[in-house]
């Protein structure tokens, strides 16, 4: 009888490749020289969290180590053109890129970023982390009915995205223009979460509502705000961040968006870059964000929203569109959205 | 060898020696030629070259027919076309025909208070035209418009009457943002005409209105022709009322199509862009081009001398009470109304229609954040530092552009002529899309910083310069100048001496309408600016399209009362001059 011999090096060889290839981004490897960092003095970040929210991070960053955050906040669109038009004239002017998960992707096709894993972010779920480690997600931006308090009652707000169809909201709805809006169009193609195979019925439904657009989903929020419109579609975390009668309408499951960090492979402060983005996803940095309504990642973070904790337990990320999806989807919604204008 | 073919031989064989004999200027001359070359040419070769690139902006690649196949193929091309057209159109005439009135009434009648009025009609040229088109959103919204609801409320009525939210909408606020330009050019050609001919009307037993229709007005049309044209370019090139009002309104012009390609797409599209902007360009090119054939002869005219001259007022009796009227209701519509709903935007905790509920809602806090916010303070500075050197900068060039082609016989007068035609018609939109094209193939620090959009701004409205120096130069007879050359002068001191004092008045008010335009200048500095280089008009944009409505009123404020504060020093600064001068 042949026994079986085992090669203990070679098992154990094999078993932490395995592992590698299986997870390879338990490599929180990196780490950051901090003393480096501060002698870069300063990281440039672009990112797509209003100033005075990000402030909150920004400035505990450079309280404790000393190095000076130069953040410059735009919609998603205009940071994807300013680092693209930078990157490829040779002229990078940033260190790390904070923005939603599908332009982060385009940029990373472009061969943007570089490998780095915060150790901060081992305690965030393992099937959000980037394989290749080029991005690190840090947030995610839960998707509800937001409407005017002061203008509808919570009994006669809309149920759920089906009753946004009834006749009673015809042209009262905000929503981001989803041919120029790519959260936007990206919420109307998740629609089949909610809708299956009828979720193109809805849509085309929803634009006979003649909903009022606006340039992006934080808009959306200040229209509903001011009583330009009484209900929209938008992120749920603007109840903190747009002052008005906001409220959000309570669902089976939430759509929601991630956003993640990218590292310059040609940052001008690498050490910098790689401090800011462990600090970013640590907790004390994820606690400051969710009280302007953020939903970070950590699990001891939330927001101070009524029902956060239901909302991310009922996250449900959606589909990322390519460019050629997005080129496509976006032509459809300006045909349906602009129809006889 | 033909006739022509030796003239053309012996015509070149003499250039050295035609320009051996200009007078002393000619390095100027030539230096001169070759910056406006510079400025209007190679944005134009580059855009040209953008929209047949077959890469993106950046990356080396081929020409391609295929961006004008695609945007020409595309029915929505022809759709932004008309668009364009009967905005812009509507805009022009409606601003012209209030500018006309304003400054008829102020310039040349009796009516009482017209100086207040003379004075006011510069203050919406101050106002950042996007905060006008917000406040009027605030004003002609169906939902919460104040001026809807107070009708409904007057009139009982279950609907708003009014909506700003269409293309009547967007004429309307042009209109009301591009006023004050065509009132300045306007009231200046009232102010310079020579009252000899209406005086003459007047003995020959004409009345008042038959004078002003048969004698004045023709002989302000240029300026009235110059006015709309101006304004037709301002508004077709123009993305702030379009950036506010469009999109609810489902409405796409030119510009906006093109900022959606360069910068709202995903990835942006500059070779699209560039090509919807060779459109732009050859339209405003060809508009620009007509004017120019329209008005060559006219324009000629000398109607002041080195003789002095004072036009008369018309006496409208009972009626100048209501030309009073007129005019304020004018100017509480374009500068007055539109400034309360800033100041009250600016200090509420969030827009909504004033209600009992309002008083608890005053807050100080968006003045306090967009003092102590720091990305606001380097856009202040940016666009201050824009404004002073770039006027300055625009109003020199212009200044000795005009001396050469309206004064000078030298060789190269035309081709400056025909070079300064380029930034007249130039799109600012088109003008962005050809400097971001050139300056990333060219290794200078430019590109991304400051410089492009100061070199944009220099290139744009090089022609508002040109428009107030020409006409202030070519109304100043030879006689000075001669006198001086008689005397000995060389041409830069005829030029410093004598043509810079006299042509002062025209300096200030170009300097004036330059500065308050690059203070908050938005249509090229949003395609240009940088995270390092960031004006006041991308930053007032971006808590537009935020909804931070309190912040972006607040900023609006202070930027107005800066522009305030640059005009009434730079008028003092005339007075003082003129006091000096007088001894």
């Amino acid at each position: 009888m042949k026994t079986l011999k085992i090669r203990w090096p070679g098992l154990i060889g094999s078993i932490i490749f395995a592992y590698l290839f299986a997870l390879p981004v338990v490599a929180w490897s990196d780490n950051v020289d901090v003393e480096a960092a501060k002698k870069e003095g300063k990281v440039i970040v672009y990112g797509t969290v209003p100033t005075q929210d990000m402030d909150s991070i920004n400035n505990a960053f450079g309280k404790k180590y000393g190095i000076k955050v130069e953040y410059w906040r735009a919609a998603s669109g205009k940071i994807m053109d300013r680092t693209l038009t930078e990157w490829r004239g040779g002229r990078p002017g940033f260190d790390v890129v904070e923005g939603p998960h599908g332009m982060q992707m385009i940029l990373r096709q472009e061969g943007f970023y570089a490998k780095f894993v915060p150790v901060t972010a081992s305690k965030f779920p393992r099937e959000l982390m980037d394989k290749d480690a080029l991005l690190t997600v840090w947030r995610t931006l839960p998707i509800s009915i937001l409407y005017n308090k002061d203008l509808v009652k919570p009994t006669e707000a809309p149920k759920d995205f089906a009753d946004l169809l009834n006749p009673k909201w015809k042209k009262k709805i905000g929503l981001a223009d989803p041919s120029r809006n790519t959260t936007s169009a990206e919420i109307l193609v998740n629609m089949n979460k909610y809708f299956d195979k009828k979720a193109e019925d809805w849509v085309r439904s929803l634009a006979k509502q003649e909903p009022y657009l606006v340039e992006s989903l934080l808009p959306v929020g200040t229209v509903i705000a001011s009583g330009e419109v009484v209900a929209g579609i938008s992120f749920i975390k603007y109840l903190r961040q747009v002052k008005g009668p906001l409220d959000y309408v309570r669902l089976e499951k939430y759509l929601a968006n991630s956003n993640d960090f990218g590292l310059s492979k040609k940052s001008p402060q690498p050490n910098a870059g790689k401090l800011y983005i462990e600090f970013a996803c640590s907790t004390e940095a994820q606690r400051l964000i969710a009280k302007s309504g953020e939903f970070p990642l950590s699990p001891e973070a939330s927001p101070p929203i009524d029902g956060a904790d239901k909302i991310q337990e009922r996250t449900v990320l959606m589909d990322v569109l390519s460019v050629a999806e997005f080129k496509e989807v976006q032509k459809k919604y300006r045909e349906i959205f602009f129809a006889g204008k | 060898m033909s006739v022509g073919a030796a003239t053309a031989f012996a015509y070149i064989r003499q250039w050295p020696l035609r320009i051996a004999r200009q007078d002393s200027h000619w390095p100027i001359l030539l230096g001169v030629v070759g910056l406006i070359a510079y400025l209007s040419l190679s944005p134009t070769i580059m855009l040209l070259y953008g929209s047949f690139k077959s890469e993106p902006l950046g990356v080396p690649g081929g020409l391609t027919l295929s961006n004008y196949i695609n945007v020409y193929a595309d029915p929505v091309t022809y759709e932004l076309l008309l668009n364009s057209l009967v905005f812009a159109g509507g805009s022009s005439i409606f601003s012209v025909a209030l500018a006309t009135a304003l400054a008829w009434i102020t310039v040349r009648t009796n009516a009482p208070f017209r100086r207040v009025f003379e004075l006011s009609a510069i203050i919406p040229n101050i106002f950042p035209p996007i905060m006008m088109a917000v406040s009027w959103t605030l004003l002609l919204s169906p939902r919460i418009g104040l001026i809807n609801r107070m009708l409904m409320g007057l009139l009982g009525l279950e609907s708003a009457p009014l909506n700003i939210y269409s293309m009547t909408g967007m004429i309307f606020v042009e209109g009301l943002i591009t006023a004050p330009l065509a009132f300045l050019i306007i009231s200046g050609a009232l102010y310079s005409m020579d009252p000899a001919l209406e005086e003459s009307a007047r003995v020959a037993g004409s009345g008042n209105i038959q004078i002003a229709w048969r004698i004045t007005f023709p002989i302000v049309r240029p300026a009235i022709l110059a006015a709309v044209t101006l304004n037709f370019v301002r508004a077709i090139e123009g993305f702030d009322t379009p950036a506010i009002i469009a999109l609810p309104t489902r409405i796409e012009v030119f510009t906006t199509k093109i900022f959606r390609e360069a910068i709202g797409a995903y990835p942006p599209n500059h070779n699209v862009a560039a090509t919807y902007a060779m459109t732009l360009l050859a339209i405003t090119l060809f508009l620009v081009y007509v004017y120019r054939k329209l008005t060559v002869r006219t324009e000629a005219y000398v109607t002041v001398t080195g003789r002095g001259y004072r036009p008369t007022l018309v006496d409208l009796g009972r009626w100048r009470y209501a030309a009073t009227v007129i005019a304020g209701v004018i100017l509480f519509f374009s500068a007055i109304l539109p400034f309360i709903v800033l100041i009250y935007g600016s200090v509420v905790s969030y827009i909504h229609p004033p209600s009992p509920k309002t008083m608890s809602l005053l807050t100080t806090e968006h003045y306090a954040y967009i003092l102590t916010d720091r990305r606001t303070y380097e856009a202040f500075r940016t666009s201050l530092f824009l404004a002073i050197t770039g006027a300055t900068l625009c109003m020199l060039l212009a200044s000795l552009t005009a001396y050469i082609t309206v004064k000078t016989k030298t060789v190269g007068r035309g081709a400056i002529e025909a070079l300064t035609f380029i930034p007249w018609a130039f799109p600012g939109t088109a003008l962005a899309i050809g400097l971001l094209y050139l300056y990333i193939q060219i290794d200078l620090p430019i590109y991304a910083t400051i410089w492009i959009i100061l070199i944009g701004y220099i290139t744009r409205f090089l022609p508002y310069g040109l428009r107030s120096m020409t006409s202030t130069i070519v109304q100043i007879h030879n006689e000075l100048e001669d006198a001086s050359k008689a005397c000995g002068a060389g041409f830069l001191p005829t030029f410093c001496r004598i043509l810079l004092p006299l042509m002062r008045p025209g300096f200030i008010a170009g300097w004036i309408i330059l500065a308050t335009i690059f203070l908050r200048e938005f249509s090229i500095s949003v395609f240009l600016y940088t995270p390092n280089a960031e004006p006041i008009g991308p930053r007032l944009y971006h808590f537009f399209i935020d909804g931070e409505i309190g912040p972006m009123s607040s900023l609006a404020v202070i930027v107005s009362i800066v522009s305030i504060i640059l005009i009434v020093v730079a008028r003092r600064l005339g007075k003082m001059e003129t006091y000096y001068q007088s001894g």
